[in-house]
């Protein structure tokens, strides 16, 4: 019996995100090693401590830091394929368990953020097309190119310094309200947000060029109704590729957003991991980061036949969608 | 590097900070002025940079989560900025002679948290791990605990305990006021390897207990209601005052100010230096508690390229401007260092004199030794430049600007030393146990000078910081004299030998005053007490309406 091409393409991709994840696992595992240095050595040899290298070798040789990096992988690789992450070297709690409780933080960050972005460019994107030029849809179109020079850790300091220091909107001390993730959301989504307005100004501009748009305006469609039907859908293949990539971004960029607001997530978690060479938690979150990469992207994939016609029938013909990247 | 702006803009800032502080507020003491009466109740929130550390036993104990500890647990004793040990939950000690037996009288009707009692089985049981951690569990020894002399603890009855010691150890008491001598119910000192970060499960018998926490992140205490047994030295019975404590890490400091500024929070921890005269025209204290231990400055490793030569390492003792340090990174909080032990450790002397900038003198022993300045100014000698890199310490945020402060001061007398700034995995990876790094810097607390002792000679499991093994006769003469010492005033007189060799010799190049933890807080806050390694105690805190 054969499998329907829609499950064996989601089969192929799970088996590729598989040997993703565990070479993304590996290859974190043999570049941490190459790195000077120990966890343990990091952070016991602190002056303050008075201890001599020769005092902290049992503690290394307990944690099996001292056996050859060959065999250190294959006892973490065999642990990782059922599911043990091990115990963090730096704060002695399983790794399961510091992932699970940093997770949801950053999740809700990410996915305030994206809200976020999107709005924004949406209505950047929207602005672009219907403000009257001398309105300064100029102005409109520079907005992205902005946007994305101004670090987001300046946003963040901006904003907290405006409108909870000054206007006291929010506490600092009570990161995870709904003020400060709005905040935090912002200073993380708007160098998002300029990528996605400057990919769908020129694909709306692009659509707004086609025969059938001028076709569809000369029928007297409505302003509302030409965006939304014949530039919007058209133009947002391209969008949806580039929140699958985004998500990365605002992962990466959580680092940074979660420490300026001081949230407590998968950024801050790994800050505390890398300072500290506590390589269970760090490949913990490679990990993680490949599994929610690969999910994502598959996602895109599946979803690219419900917005373009075309892709449904290549697919039905058994042609394999094309990468999310090859979509940009 | 732009030093001259930095120094001007810092002039000025140290100005106003000399203003404020001399002017509007008071130089902060080891306690805030108890003025007013007490309030019951209030709730202060505590900014700080990191609670990396985590929640384990012994060495996980760091300067962050050592201020948490020292709100949650208590100590044997209480170690003032003079070094003075007082009662706390040992009411009292018995010392044999020879320094080798302690005995220490408990006080009564102590309990942890988690209701066991505070007996002298649980004691012994906290030293026994201090002394000698538990390598089946990854946990090392207590660092600077004495344990390379610990015999054992022996239970005498449920209120008293016999220490035992094979050979004098007159720093075992002051230890005990240790920031890392916290005392813990015997069921957290035996959890699982996995379950020993996890705070809810570490209980301990101080006057603030856990209501919630998020690992790295914050914790935070509420009073303790049956609380009555603190230290001596605070004048205050019964339950704490502040009815909850929030410990909240905000890694940026420049944040921490703003948010103290805000009334966001009522402390907040190391704020930078040049920060400091803003936060005070504001009306904020500036509390710089003395912190016992060594000074900031570098230990020298005499096995390094052209640092075996004494006239080497005398001559980059004369060419480091102290005075310019301070002015230049710090503000009036900082002192120029006059030996290399902290001004508030008893046994500190001043030597000044054998600290004295004469950039004339280093060119002059360097002259006389043969090394002569070369087309660009280094020093040659046999071929050799006089240079050598000097590596930022990586734990101490202000090493950078004082590194640099330095190596210009250097260059003046034709040494050049070039600055590297790593992070800890690289330094760790460069420096230690380097014998061509001359230069290492060190920042050090310790609640009694015995210390000293241990880190000239690689006897008895002596760190060697110089790196003479036992080579050198005198260092071995005051090693043995500081370590088997059984008289305080006789061990002082050592320790002001050692103090005048080891800066005759060059091997220990002071910079400045150490003061690891700086503390800018609401003038509200009142009635906290600091230990000798400056850690607050906030049990007979309050806050003023």
């Amino acid at each position: 019996m054969s499998l329907s091409p829609h499950v064996s393409h989601a089969a192929s991709r799970i088996a590729q995100a598989v040997v993703v994840v565990l070479l993304a696992y590996t290859a974190t595992f043999l570049i941490i090693n190459v790195l000077p240095g120990d966890p343990i050595s990091n952070m016991l040899l602190d002056p303050d401590n008075g201890f001599t290298p020769e005092e902290i070798a049992p503690i290394i040789a307990y944690y099996g830091l001292d056996r050859p990096v060959p065999e250190q992988l294959w006892t973490a690789l065999s642990r990782f394929v059922v599911g043990d992450l091990g115990i963090s070297l730096r704060s002695n709690l399983p790794v399961s368990g510091l992932v699970l409780d940093a997770l949801p933080s950053t999740l809700t960050l990410a996915a305030s953020a994206l809200a976020v972005s999107l709005l924004l460019a949406f209505l950047i994107a929207y602005a672009s097309q219907n403000l009257p030029p001398r309105l300064g849809q100029g102005l409109i179109r520079a907005i992205p190119s902005v946007s994305l020079a101004i670090p987001s850790f300046i946003v963040g300091i901006f904003l907290i310094q405006v409108f909870a220091f000054q206007f006291g909107l929010f506490r600092i001390t009570s990161p995870d309200s709904f003020a400060a993730t709005l905040f935090a959301a912002i200073a993380l989504g708007l160098p998002v947000s300029a990528q996605i307005a400057e990919v769908l100004i020129t694909n709306l501009d692009h659509e707004a060029r086609q025969d059938y748009f001028a076709v569809a305006r000369s029928r007297g469609l409505s302003r509302a109704a030409l965006f939304g039907r014949h530039q919007l859908r058209p133009s947002s293949l391209p969008v949806v590729t580039m929140v699958a990539l985004a998500v990365g971004e605002l992962l990466g960029g959580s680092l940074i957003t979660e420490a300026i607001f001081g949230r407590k997530g998968i950024g801050s978690l790994v800050q505390g991991a890398a300072s500290t060479q506590d390589f269970p938690v760090l490949l913990a979150v490679v990990s993680l980061a490949a599994v929610v990469f690969v999910a994502v992207n598959l996602l895109a994939d599946l979803i690219y036949p419900l917005l373009d016609p075309r892709l449904r029938r290549r697919q039905a013909a058994r042609i394999p969608a094309p990468d999310a990247e090859t979509l940009v | 590097m732009n030093a001259d702006r930095r120094s001007f803009g810092l002039l000025i800032g140290g100005g106003i900070a000399a203003l404020a502080g001399n002017a509007v507020l008071p130089r902060p003491s080891q306690a805030s002025t108890a003025a007013g009466s007490r309030r019951e109740g209030g709730h202060a929130t505590f900014l700080l940079s990191s609670l990396e550390s985590g929640w384990g036993l012994n060495e996980k104990v760091d300067t962050y989560t050592g201020i948490v500890w020292g709100q949650i647990a208590d100590k044997l004793v209480h170690v003032d900025a003079q070094g003075n040990a007082t009662a706390w939950i040992a009411e009292r000690w018995d010392e044999n002679p020879d320094q080798t037996e302690f005995v220490l009288h408990l006080k009564r009707g102590v309990t942890f948290s988690d209701g066991t009692p505070l007996d002298a089985r649980a004691v012994a049981a906290n030293i026994d791990l201090w002394a000698k951690g538990d390598t089946s569990r990854g946990v090392g020894r207590l660092g600077l605990f004495p344990s390379s002399t610990y015999r054992a603890s022996e239970v005498i009855d449920d209120h008293t305990l016999r220490v035992s010691f094979t050979a004098p150890t007159l720093s075992f008491i002051p230890t005990l006021g240790y920031h890392k001598a916290v005392l813990r119910a015997v069921s957290s000192l035996n959890l699982r390897p996995n379950e020993l970060g996890d705070l809810s499960k570490q209980f301990g018998s101080g006057p603030f207990v856990l209501q919630s926490w998020q690992e790295s992140d914050n914790v935070v205490l509420v009073r303790r209601q049956d609380y009555n047994w603190g230290p001596k030295a605070i004048d205050h019975s019964g339950p704490a005052s502040l009815e909850r404590i929030t410990f909240k890490v905000v890694r940026d400091a420049s944040l921490r100010g703003s948010a103290l500024q805000a009334g966001q929070a009522e402390i907040v921890l190391n704020i930078a230096p040049h920060e400091l005269a803003a936060l005070r025209t504001r009306g904020l204290s500036v509390v710089a508690p003395e912190s016992l231990g060594f000074v900031s400055g570098f230990v020298v490793n005499t096995r390094a390229p052209h640092f075996g030569e004494l006239s080497v390492r005398q001559a980059v003792q004369h060419a480091i401007n102290r005075q310019e340090i301070v002015d230049t990174v710090f503000t009036s909080d900082w002192a120029p260092a006059r030996t290399f032990l902290q001004s508030n450790v008893p046994e500190a002397g001043d030597f000044s004199s054998l600290l004295a900038y004469d950039p004339d003198k280093s060119k002059r022993l360097l002259d006389e030794a043969g090394w002569r300045p070369g087309r660009d100014g280094v020093r040659v000698k046999d071929g050799q430049r006089l240079r050598f890199n000097l590596y930022a310490s990586p734990w101490v945020s202000t090493s950078r600007p004082v590194d640099e402060v330095v190596t210009q001061q250097l260059r003046k007398v034709g040494i050049a030393a070039t600055l590297q700034v790593v992070d800890i995995s690289t330094y760790n990876a460069r420096v230690r146990g380097n014998d061509n790094v001359p230069l290492v810097e060190i920042s050090r607390s310790f609640l009694d000078a015995g210390v000293v002792g241990n880190i000239l000679t690689d006897a008895n499991g002596g760190e060697d910081l110089f790196r003479y093994g036992q080579t050198n006769a005198t260092l071995n003469r005051l090693a043995g004299e500081v370590a088997n010492a059984v008289d305080r005033r006789a061990r002082a007189a050592t320790l002001q030998e050692v103090q005048r060799h080891v800066l005759e010799q060059g091997l220990f190049i002071p910079t400045a005053q150490l003061l690891q933890r700086l503390y800018v807080q609401t003038p509200k806050l009142k009635g906290e007490i600091y230990s000798g390694a400056a850690y607050p105690l906030y049990y007979g805190a309050w806050l003023e309406a």
